[in-house]
């Protein structure tokens, strides 16, 4: 009996000891209103459902508020952050995998509706003649089924006109009652830019580019500058599995009155970059073989030499003197890095979702 | 939710602790023993050579009927295994001690059934109610069950049984969401033959509503779980001859088909249009034959398992896997006398695998192993082996075991072993289209375990402290700059914890109380960062109380698991609340002559409504019920 009582002690005492342990410490989710700041959205690990947004006031003076649309509406977004698009008053928040655009008040990020049908994989969106227009893949293997939803933004329900694509539509810009797609190819390769006049019958016309053109940008002018990042064709080995030969990466500049290209500052061969922004006349790239953002003048011909050396990067947005970049990681949190122009210094970072990827000005 | 699960808790605490202190004075009837017998299938009976110093858990038909509807349920409320599903009826995989799904092995008569494409075994997609008996071995057994045996192994088995009788077993279900689950068996042994023939057939439409509050329609009603349908169809033909008591073959055969639709959970399950076909067909001849003091026995088995996965369930085209597996297994024993054991095995085993992305592939092993047990005196047994592989893909390391019982009294043995284990990566670490990596190593493991077992009549108690070091954990990481997820070895993890299992019984006059509980406490951790592993639970509970009174059963299930995060940064926003889940139940005998019996039972599952999750944003069910019918004759 003594055995019995002693075994079941130790049992006990297993069931106290583990009530002893604490969990690590939480990040705090705070409401509130979310202008005059950044907003990061990070993807989450795919098939998890589990990316985020966070914010950061335009002072930097506080770290980000991760994780806000779950603090403020007591529930996940629940799938992967693929972007978002802003109107006046509205974000609305794409999420790849589960097929749903998440419409909040863009400045409390509290929900307002959610569009769950006419969606399949979509990618990004833009807003032209009252109305969003979101690219979609469609199915992964079906290379033809690429398209354009249209929302109808006063009720946000999706009309049931589809302006079907070439493969693999990506991002998405509008001026002038004219959309802009570029079609990285999604899981193949295109090389081309569509674009769509909704105020003609959405009729399509296609500009050639280099191959896998990814970000679209306006400059100053009302040029349309293109990022082809050209497509990989081996890739290194473990951990990091680098892209080591591809196609040619370039930075095109499309004149938009008549569709043609005006200059194309290519890469050399098997170099390219991966993101691209731009802020008053100069041009941003990084290239992750040198884990560093060059940038140059929209009217050069040539690359830059020398840049600022930002680690791994998945997303990057510059504004005024500042570069603000986010950290590749999909095992811990993101890292929001701010740096100044001028001084190539670090002036703020904070810990953001794990795998974020785009920055936005709100 | 946590105060009522205290309450559940402290409740059986009591329970249980008036019984363990109570049980001494009661005189043991024998009618007490066959009741036992009857109810409790759970407990080794006899000391089994491969098991020596090692903690087990047996699940027989008994518990199969209280959790019909797939291995994945039974499981949860019979095992210290934590499962993950995603939903109901969705994939399912298991983790003992915190492993991962690719280190839990998952046997079929002995031989290993886990997927050479993944690895892992799905436990939904497996017909466990066609089985006689599911082994439940927590610990490492690399050394008897090959590669991925590092955290524990699940036997299903089939028994065949020569002595004169006719057994037959007719259960069906029906409940909730349309689910039905349905099993007949046949047992009969004529003295030189013995047939065992078994089927099930299982369906639900499984579109339960979500009962997660913060999640709805625009219109605000609640979501629910479309594109959910499952139903699948087991076989299972089993034949011995005795040509004497020494010379015996048998011949053992089992064909699975399971047609499921993915859901696609929270927040739009209108997205899903997932479905995936398995088909797989299993069969064994086996060879026992003794003579003089040696035993041979051998085995020939043919596998073949397939996967169809439909990205577009309406769609024609699909995306499979399949592989076909023969094994040889020459396995000689050699008794010196009752005090000391020699057995060796030779194992030859061929796996040709492919995909719709790999070209057939094809992985060879030859094994040899060797085990002695030795009794240097009535209470103390020792075992050790060793094993040694060739693989045609891989250099394996010699994995070796050791283990030791003594008995303290007769009621209370000690226990002890130590074991280094091993996997070898899969074909889709290998070799799936550009993220496969073809510099994996093997992951190896160490892992040491001292426990007790303490039995008497109405009371088995068992407890393991455990510790595995894993080498070389191979897990799929975002790589090349993107969100594309590639396998690599990442260095070393940690297990560490407790593990107990309990079995408490006592009659009052007519009232019989039974209870059964598993617990496991365990520590899994990252090495280098310090932090827990993704969905390894700190504690893992669940237990099953059950009160007979004359020809009325009545019962209570709970599992109960602690939070688990779903990645290694370990804050609570990539985490799964802990969850308490209570079902109760009650059997009435409605008839019984001889060894006829009819029962009719009903049970209510989720009893509380608990909201639960296994995987991020896919709910399972709220509460539900299922009516059924157990016939034996």
């Amino acid at each position: 009996m003594k055995i019995t009582k002693s075994i079941f002690k130790l049992f006990l005492l297993s069931l106290v000891f583990t009530a002893c342990n604490d969990e690590t410490a939480e990040i705090p989710e705070v409401s509130g209103r979310y202008d005059n700041g950044l907003i990061v959205s990070a993807e989450g690990a795919f098939g998890n459902k589990d990316g985020s947004i966070s914010y950061v006031n335009n002072d930097l003076n506080r770290l980000a508020t991760n994780f806000m649309y779950t603090g403020v509406n007591n529930a996940q977004l629940g799938g992967l952050v693929q972007s978002i698009a802003f109107t006046d008053t509205e974000a609305y928040v794409v999420l790849n995998d589960v097929n749903t655009i998440v419409v909040v008040d863009r400045f409390t990020f509290k929900k307002v509706t959610e569009i769950r049908t006419g969606l399949s994989n979509p990618r990004y969106m833009a807003f032209a003649n009252g109305k969003g227009y979101v690219t979609n893949w469609g199915s992964g293997s079906d290379t033809t089924d690429d398209y354009l939803a249209v929302i109808d933004v006063s009720t946000n329900t999706i009309e049931s006109t589809k302006i079907s694509l070439d493969n693999g539509v990506e991002r998405i810009v509008a001026k002038n009652s004219k959309l802009y797609v570029s079609h990285k190819g999604a899981f193949t390769s295109n090389n081309i830019i569509s674009v769509v006049d909704v105020s003609a019958n959405n009729a399509v016309a296609k500009i050639i580019v280099k191959d896998n053109p990814d970000e679209l940008l306006f400059d100053v002018a009302g040029n349309l500058i293109v990022l082809s990042e050209g497509r990989p064709l081996s890739y290194g080995g473990a951990p990091d599995y680098a892209v080591l030969t591809s196609t040619t990466s370039s930075i095109s500049f499309i004149n938009v009155n008549d569709n043609t290209v005006t200059k194309e500052i290519t890469f050399n061969d098997n170099e390219r970059a991966t993101q691209l922004s731009y802020n008053n006349g100069n041009v941003y790239y990084y290239m992750g073989s040198e884990k560093t953002v060059f940038s140059i003048n929209e009217s050069d011909t040539m690359l830059a030499t020398d840049g600022i050396s930002t680690g791994s990067i998945y997303g990057m947005a510059v504004k005024d003197n500042n570069l603000y970049t986010v950290s590749y990681n999909f095992t811990s949190l993101s890292k929001l890095i701010v740096t100044d122009l001028s001084s190539k210094q670090e002036i703020y970072t904070s810990p953001v979702g794990l795998g974020a990827s785009k920055i936005y000005f709100n | 939710m946590i105060m009522r699960y205290i309450i559940i808790f402290i409740l059986s605490i009591i329970f249980c602790a008036n019984n363990v202190f109570a049980q001494k004075k009661m005189i043991q009837k024998d009618s007490l023993s066959n009741q036992l017998k009857e109810v409790v299938i759970i407990g080794a009976k006899k000391q089994q050579h491969n098991f020596i110093g090692k903690k087990q858990v047996k699940i027989g038909t008994s518990q199969i009927i209280k959790n019909p509807t797939n291995l994945t349920d039974l499981l949860r409320y019979n095992s210290p295994i934590a499962l993950r599903d995603y939903g109901n009826g969705g994939i399912s995989t298991a983790r003992f001690r915190g492993t991962s799904a690719s280190n839990t092995a998952v046997l079929w008569n002995g031989i290993s059934i886990n997927a050479i494409g993944s690895g892992q075994t799905d436990f939904n997609s497996l017909s466990a109610s066609i089985s006689d008996e599911i082994i439940v071995n927590s610990g490492g057994d690399s050394v008897e069950s090959g590669s991925g045996a590092i955290g524990g192994t699940v036997e299903l088995k089939d028994n065949l049984t020569f002595n004169e009788h006719k057994d037959f077993h007719l259960f069906s279900s029906y409940g909730s969401f349309n689910t039905t689950s349905n099993f007949f068996k046949t047992n009969i042994g004529t003295g030189k033959w013995a047939l065992k023939f078994a089927s099930t057939v299982n369906y639900s439409d499984n579109d339960y509503t979500f009962i997660d509050q913060r999640y709805k329609n625009n219109d605000g009603s609640l979501l629910k779980n479309d594109n959910g349908v499952y139903k699948n169809y087991g076989l299972n033909f089993s034949l011995g001859y005795q040509f004497s008591h020494k010379n015996k073959l048998y011949f053992y055969s089992t064909g699975y088909y399971g047609d499921r639709l993915f859901s696609d959970g929270l927040p739009n399950p209108a997205a899903g249009s997932e479905r995936n076909e398995d088909f797989n067909q299993r069969n064994l001849l086996k060879w026992k034959y003794s003579f003089s003091n040696f035993t041979q026995t051998l085995n020939v088995a043919y596998l073949m398992q397939e996967y169809r996965y439909y990205d577009d369930k309406n769609a024609e085209e699909f995306t499979f896997g399949k592989s076909k597996n023969y094994n040889i297994n020459y396995n000689l024993k050699y008794r010196f006398s009752n005090y000391l054991k020699i057995s060796s095995s030779f194992i030859y085993d061929s796996n040709n695998g492919t995909t719709n992305e790999i070209i057939a592939r094809e992985r060879t092993f030859f094994a040899a192993l060797a085990k002695v047990t030795y009794k240097p005196s009535e209470r103390l047994t020792i075992a050790t082996s060793v094993r040694k592989e060739l693989n045609s893909d891989f250099k394996v390391p010699l994995v070796v075991s050791a283990a030791a019982e003594q008995e303290i009294t007769d009621n209370l043995i000690l226990k002890t072993n130590i074991s280094t284990n091993y996997r070898v990566p899969t074909f889709n670490e290998l070799y799936w289209p550009i993220v496969g990596n073809l510099d994996l190593k093997p992951e190896s493991s160490i892992q040491g375990e001292i426990g007790a077992s303490y039995k008497k009549k109405n009371i088995e108690i068992t407890t393991s402290l455990f510790y595995i070091h894993l080498n070389d954990k191979i897990l799929w990481l975002p790589t090349a700059a993107s969100n594309l997820w590639r396998p690599r070895n990442v260095g070393d993890v940690v297990h560490q914890g407790i593990e107990t299992f309990m079995n408490l019984s006592k009659e009052i006059g007519a009232h019989f109380f039974n209870f059964t509980m598993n617990y496991t406490f365990t520590l899994a951790k990252n090495k280098e960062t310090d932090t827990f592993l993704p969905f390894a639970p700190k504690q893992l509970m669940n237990f099953n109380l059950d009160y007979t009174y004359k020809k009325a059963t009545f019962f209570v299930q709970n599992l109960y698991q602690s939070k688990v995060y779903t990645n290694e940064i370990n804050i609570d926003f990539y985490s799964l609340n802990a969850l308490s889940v209570t079902n109760i139940g009650a059997d009435f005998e409605v008839y019984q002559h001889n060894h006829k019996k009819l029962l009719i039972g009903i049970k209510v599952n989720n009893i509380f409504n608990e909201v639960y999750y296994f995987s991020n944003l896919r709910p399972m069910p709220g509460s539900n019920f299922n009516m059924n019918i157990n016939y034996k004759f």
